[in-house]
């Protein structure tokens, strides 16, 4: 009897309430229009990591949707991300490299130009340099420019003088010496785990989760329907 | 066991979870693409990641559910209340779906199974709801019940779960096509895109024909 009650919880009712309570969005449209009516954008948080190609798509892609609408984007970049012992990381990090690429190609871009996976290692230099910028903007145009020279420019390799250039060009400073910013890069991955994601690029808007790269459309359709004004 | 009208130019494989959502979402456009391209399509049912030691953890599982919801509803499919499958209700499907493969109702089955699943909370391990479901995809019910047992059908399963591995891939609904693998409900556009590439859509003119094999 207890089995089978915990067994109807599990499998059905649990669930159905997770997939019942995600449709109500009039809870979260409320919180937004006060935010709005105290004089606060709208804010989406994107967690991303240099070393993920879907990156490249999703905080070029974030900036431009958001920029159009005049909503706060703040950018985290993790050095940690994903599943514990997942077998299928190895797998997974190769595909997303084809994924990325189709992806990219479907709008007016000429795809990811990389061939290579990159290890979080190789490209843990950008995230210390992202985290170190003190100003939310300079970290946006930060990390998008340096992504795309990562992923989507084929002259790019991973040499530090380039991108240490590109950061000058962007913010007017030098970029961050040494790995200064362990603790607070941790503390992104620490945040993006206590409010419920583990990956990258994962953009959080009002409580609500997406996965950045593959749902931009479905962002821009949630911002609008948040914007002070816009019908319920 | 190929039930197809003429042979096709290509193959694409299509590997299925009946305890995935994003699997029963394409299910419906994954059966259409032969009516459309020259194409065979080939049946590949799996058994789930979690019965295959991926790890899942609770994050990513309420994740899957609330965006399947949202691609549901923009899919205008049904979605909730949903009963998971996993363990028996999973092979009961997986072994009638290789039945229904021999009997031409591949695809009435698998949507018809997956939409109750994902979209009515029906619980498949129920021979009364198991029953009425293979009624309603025009199966023979008595069949179906002794397909369920047949350890050929659950050989076939392990098989097309060893071909995903052997492709380098952990996911569904995958679709393998010319050695690239579109991985997502919402990559179909992007296989679309390939087979149009490959000169595979059918003209006009050209009559549709139903090509799925298993």
């Amino acid at each position: 009897m207890i089995g089978s009650l915990r067994d109807y919880l599990k499998r059905r009712l649990v669930p159905s309430t997770v997939i019942a309570t995600s449709r109500r969005r009039g809870p979260a449209r409320w919180r937004m229009r006060c935010r709005q009516w105290l004089g606060q954008p709208l804010r989406v948080e994107l967690y991303f990591a240099f070393d993920d190609p879907y990156a490249a798509i999703a905080v070029p892609g974030l900036a431009r949707l958001c920029s159009a609408r005049a909503v706060d984007l703040r950018v985290y970049p993790l050095l940690q991300r994903g599943i514990a012992d997942d077998p299928a990381a190895g797998v997974r990090a190769l595909h997303a490299l084809q994924d990325a690429t189709r992806l990219s190609r479907r709008g007016d871009h000429t795809g990811l130009l990389r061939c290579e996976p990159v290890t979080a290692d190789a490209v843990a230099f950008l995230a210390h340099w992202c985290e170190a910028l003190a100003m939310p903007a300079d970290r946006l145009r930060f990390a998008s420019a340096a992504l795309e020279a990562l992923w989507c420019d084929g002259r790019s390799g991973l040499q530090r003088e380039a991108f240490a250039q590109l950061h000058r060009q962007l913010t007017g400073q030098l970029p961050a010496s040494g790995d200064a910013q362990g603790a607070a890069l941790a503390r992104n991955a620490q945040r993006l785990r206590q409010r419920g994601h583990w990956e990258s690029p994962a953009a959080c808007l009002a409580g609500e989760w997406f996965f950045a790269h593959e749902r931009l459309a479905q962002i821009a359709q949630r911002l609008d329907q948040y914007r002070v004004g816009a019908p319920a | 066991m190929s039930h197809h009208h003429g042979p096709a130019s290509a193959t694409v494989e299509f590997f299925f979870s009946f305890r995935s959502p994003y699997s029963y979402l394409a299910a419906a456009r994954a059966f259409a693409l032969p009516q459309q391209y020259d194409i065979e399509l080939v049946w590949r049912g799996v058994r789930p990641m979690a019965m295959r030691g991926q790890p899942l953890p609770l994050a990513k599982q309420l994740y899957i559910l609330r965006d399947a919801a949202r691609e549901a509803d923009a899919l205008d499919l049904p979605f909730g209340p949903m009963y998971d499958p996993i363990g028996e209700g999973v092979w009961r499907c997986l072994c009638v779906a290789e039945y229904a493969a021999e009997h031409d109702r591949l695809a009435a089955w698998v949507i018809t199974a997956a939409t109750a699943i994902w979209g009515r909370g029906v619980d498949v391990r129920r021979d009364d709801a198991f029953v009425e479901l293979c009624r309603t995809a025009g199966l023979d019910s008595a069949a179906c019940l002794m397909a369920i047992e047949r350890s050929d059908y659950r050989e076939r399963v392990e098989c097309n779960t060893a071909r995903l591995a052997e492709l380098g891939h952990w996911g569904v609904p995958t679709f393998a096509f010319d050695g690239e693998l579109y991985w997502g409900q919402d990559r179909i556009v992007d296989l679309e895109h390939a087979l149009r590439e490959a000169g595979l859509l059918q003209g006009a003119s050209a009559s549709p024909r139903r090509r799925v094999s298993a």
